[in-house]
């Protein structure tokens, strides 16, 4: 059931009810439209997370619906939000009451409106010389996808909101354009959760065992022991009815020791097309003693099977290992720039893989750097039912998209 | 009240004060230096003359001193000024014969352009340089211009008045030459590796108003075509555009040596300005040293063209994408050629007089700290920098 009235992503998790006036203001250079409402929840946490959503949302494109006045579904640029919280109200007693206002730049209705993806293509640096081959995804639901005169071969993929369209083998520096219905704009999104909570911008609890990027296709959260982070990073994917189990994966500093817990976490990018976050850990506590930290970039794309990792120290270079957390018999097929568990997952077949030179442990199922670094780029992918290679979902498929790397712009454009 | 730093350049700055200081109008002149240093250090006879000056961010030369009813403001260029001002032809000339070089090294030709008022630090380079030309009577700055532009120097003037030189196969010794400072539109922040600048505003301009792809040298009737290295330009609707410039020779400059010197300056023009919401960059892998004008930095932008898209002319250090804040990029490293920052509050402003060196003391120092206005405090103050992306040329990275 759509929810009654959607801001963006608030309204997606908490319920945000009818808003109290809606008006629109159209003159010869621009169409605003501002929303007046209230925020109240089922409960005082539920109602400040509505607070701390909205405010995120400032300056991000977002689409809104409501269920009062279908007419007026359409996609617009944040330009303001004002939230009061004023103690007339009895802002802070019982479930909570906070007056909010949203000023945005009205881009217009589906009719008027479609999407184009900027695409920076830049090809990661590797050592294996694997051919890179740019893939992009809209949204679940999505139509009218152009390349322009690039010609990407379009596969399917299954998410927990249906299936999305991935157009892969795209030229470098093509920016597709795409359609779709405002309700259907976050369909097949990244999400960040933070607290229990949907996260719409760049501020999320300091939770370092508490988050979860659900990308649909797959999900990543913390390894937690006890409540606490214990250094491992794990993942699963969606098998096409039902998600498949999870599989840990663990970073080795220099090879030997191995990160036992994160101490923070913090988001470097959230938006529906991918989702950054940075976890850091304090060097100075044993079992490696020094004033240097550790840093873990996990970045996920919509409709993606693989998932980007960098690690870094920055104390004295070192060759760092990634891999399976638990002992996994794995295959480095001739030359690749990955390894495969051997046995397969629930029917999947798991990969860890490395830009850089590495070599392998087939017995643990990890792979460590040849050359002494202060960073590991790699990343672990997923080829959900065993598929073979050539289909796009297969290991050296997934191999030859990590290698192109794109970052994502998505604005609306008049037709 | 900005100070505008520049790359081989004076730049200028100006500074006012708020409140009356007649009493230092007798000892505030031109010729003397302003010097900034990043902290206020009280009163400067606590340190010697040497120290102040190696502490100092900045110091320019006072060229204009004027009082308003007891008020005091002044402007002023940065040491660069020395050695001569283009604008009025004003400035040393070396008169006596050794300015006749033939065949000459790089530190004999320097040892006699550099004028007294500067010192010359640094002379590295790895190349056998042989310079023949006449320098005779002509402006210093001038000189030296035409020295760097035909063997491939560049250098920086420090606060010290020490003059550093270094040539194209860049050394890192005087200036950042391989980057660790990213400005990325696209991905602002911090990073375990790098050292992020957030930019909030990229102007990206290409210019061919002043471009040259050709120069005759000699009079009109009796010239050489010099065409250097040059192949930029682009066709019209039948055919390709010649932009030919006509320069007298000089009678003492080898004229393939003059027709690139021209045709250098008359490049197409990349102006890029680049605001920063930091004041200051301070880069943590370069030794906490601030980033000055001719060093390189990062700047990623697709939306300016800022990118590395070089192709297969850079050498692969330059072309290679880059790991920061978890994507991959692929920013084009680009040299800093002026930076405009604002004197804030907190860091210290002093006056040297113009006395003889072995005379000075830092008695002779003057604090104006406490009289300046400030421009802004510094979470609110950001940078300018203005980068150049052209005529880039690369050394080999350290292995």
């Amino acid at each position: 059931m759509p929810p009654n009235l959607q801001i963006g992503r608030v309204g997606l998790d908490v319920d945000l009810n009818s808003p109290q006036d809606l008006s629109f203001d159209v003159d010869d250079d621009r169409r605003r439209v501002t929303i007046r409402g209230y925020l109240r929840a089922a409960s005082l946490d539920e109602t400040k997370a509505l607070r701390s959503e909205l405010l995120a949302q400032r300056g991000q494109l977002v689409p809104v619906t409501w269920a009062g006045d279908s007419s007026m579904a359409g996609v617009g640029v944040v330009d303001a939000v004002t939230v009061d919280v004023d103690w007339r109200d009895g802002a802070l007693q019982g479930a909570g009451f906070f007056r909010f206002a949203v000023v945005m730049d009205w881009v217009g209705s589906t009719s008027e409106v479609e999407f184009q993806s900027l695409l920076s293509s830049v090809e990661a640096v590797e050592d294996h010389s694997t051919t890179p081959e740019w893939w992009h995804a809209p949204p679940v639901g999505s139509l009218a996808y152009s390349a322009g005169g690039a010609t990407p071969v379009l596969i399917d993929r299954a998410t927990e909101d249906g299936t999305i369209h991935v157009a892969t083998d795209m030229p470098a520096g093509t920016h597709p354009t795409w359609s779709v219905n405002p309700a259907n704009y976050y369909d097949g999104a990244v999400e960040l959760w933070a607290g229990s909570r949907l996260r719409a911008g760049r501020d999320m609890p300091m939770l370092p065992a508490g988050w979860e990027i659900n990308a649909k296709t797959l999900r990543i959260r913390p390894g937690v022991t006890a409540d606490a982070s214990n250094g491992a990073i794990e993942v699963a994917a969606w098998q096409g009815s039902d998600w498949g189990p999870w599989v840990s994966f663990s970073v080795w500093w220099a090879g030997t020791n191995r990160i036992p817990s994160w101490h923070y976490v913090s988001v470097l990018k959230n938006t529906p097309e991918a989702v950054v976050i940075r976890l850091v850990r304090d060097a100075a506590e044993a079992p490696f003693a020094s004033t240097a930290k550790h840093e873990l970039d996990i970045n996920v794309r919509r409709g993606g099977r693989l998932v980007t990792m960098l690690y870094k120290f920055d104390g004295a270079s070192a060759q760092h290992a990634v891999g399976f957390t638990d002992t996994t018999a794995a295959a480095r097929p001739s030359s690749a720039s990955y390894i495969n568990a051997t046995s397969l997952v629930s029917g999947d077949r798991w990969l860890v893989g490395a830009p850089a030179a590495f070599t392998e442990d087939a017995v643990e199922g990890q792979v460590q750097i040849d050359n002494a670094s202060k960073s590991m780029p790699w990343w672990v992918g997923v080829a959900v039912g065993n598929a073979s290679n050539g289909t796009g979902d297969g290991p050296a498929d997934l191999a030859k998209q990590f290698v192109a790397q794109s970052g994502e712009i998505v604005r609306a454009v008049r037709r | 009240m900005p100070v505008t730093e520049a790359y081989m350049d004076p730049g200028d700055w100006r500074l006012s004060c708020r409140v009356d200081t007649r009493h230092l109008a007798a000892r505030i002149r031109p010729y003397g230096l302003l010097v900034v240093i990043p902290q206020w250090v009280g009163d400067p006879a606590g340190y010697t003359d040497t120290e102040l000056l190696a502490a100092a961010r900045y110091a320019g030369v006072v060229l204009d001193s004027q009082w308003d009813n007891g008020i005091l403001s002044m402007v002023g260029a940065g040491l660069d000024w020395f050695l001569g001002d283009r604008s009025t032809g004003i400035g040393p000339r070396p008169r006596s014969s050794a300015a006749d070089f033939v065949d000459a090294g790089p530190e004999e030709v320097l040892s006699v352009l550099v004028p007294d008022t500067l010192d010359l630090g640094l002379v590295v380079g790895d190349e056998a340089i042989w310079h023949t030309a006449d320098y005779r009577d002509r402006l210093a700055k001038v000189s030296i211009a035409a020295f760097c532009t035909a063997e491939g120097l560049h250098y920086r003037i420090h606060p010290t008045g020490v003059i550093d030189f270094d040539w194209s196969e860049y050394s890192g010794l005087v200036f950042v030459e391989w980057p660790t400072v990213i400005a990325s539109a696209t991905n602002p922040g911090s990073d375990a590796l790098w050292t992020g600048v957030t930019p909030v505003d990229i102007r990206a301009r290409h210019t061919i108003r002043d471009h040259m792809n050709g120069v005759l040298v000699g009079t009109e009737g009796d010239s050489v075509l010099v065409t250097g290295n040059v192949t930029t330009g682009g066709y019209g609707p039948h055919g390709w555009t010649h932009r030919h410039g006509l320069v007298p020779s000089d009678g003492t400059s080898e004229t393939f040596a003059l027709g690139g010197g021209v045709l250098a300056a008359h490049g197409p023009a990349y102006d890029y300005a680049i605001r920063l919401q930091e004041h200051e960059v301070v880069d943590p892998a370069g030794g906490y040293a601030p980033i000055l004008p001719g060093d390189r930095i990062y700047v990623w932008d697709p939306a300016s063209g800022l990118t590395n898209d070089w192709g297969s002319t850079a050498p692969s250090w330059a072309r290679e994408a880059l790991w920061y804040r978890g994507e991959a990029i692929a920013p084009v490293p680009v040299r800093i050629v002026e930076s405009e920052w604002p004197i804030v509050d907190g860091m210290g402003v002093y006056y040297r007089p113009p006395i003889r060196p072995q005379d000075i003391t830092s008695d002779d120092w003057i604090d104006l700290t406490r009289y300046v206005e400030w421009e802004a405090t510094p979470t609110e103050a950001g940078t300018l920098l203005r980068i150049d992306q052209s005529n880039q040329t690369y050394g080999a990275p350290p292995t």
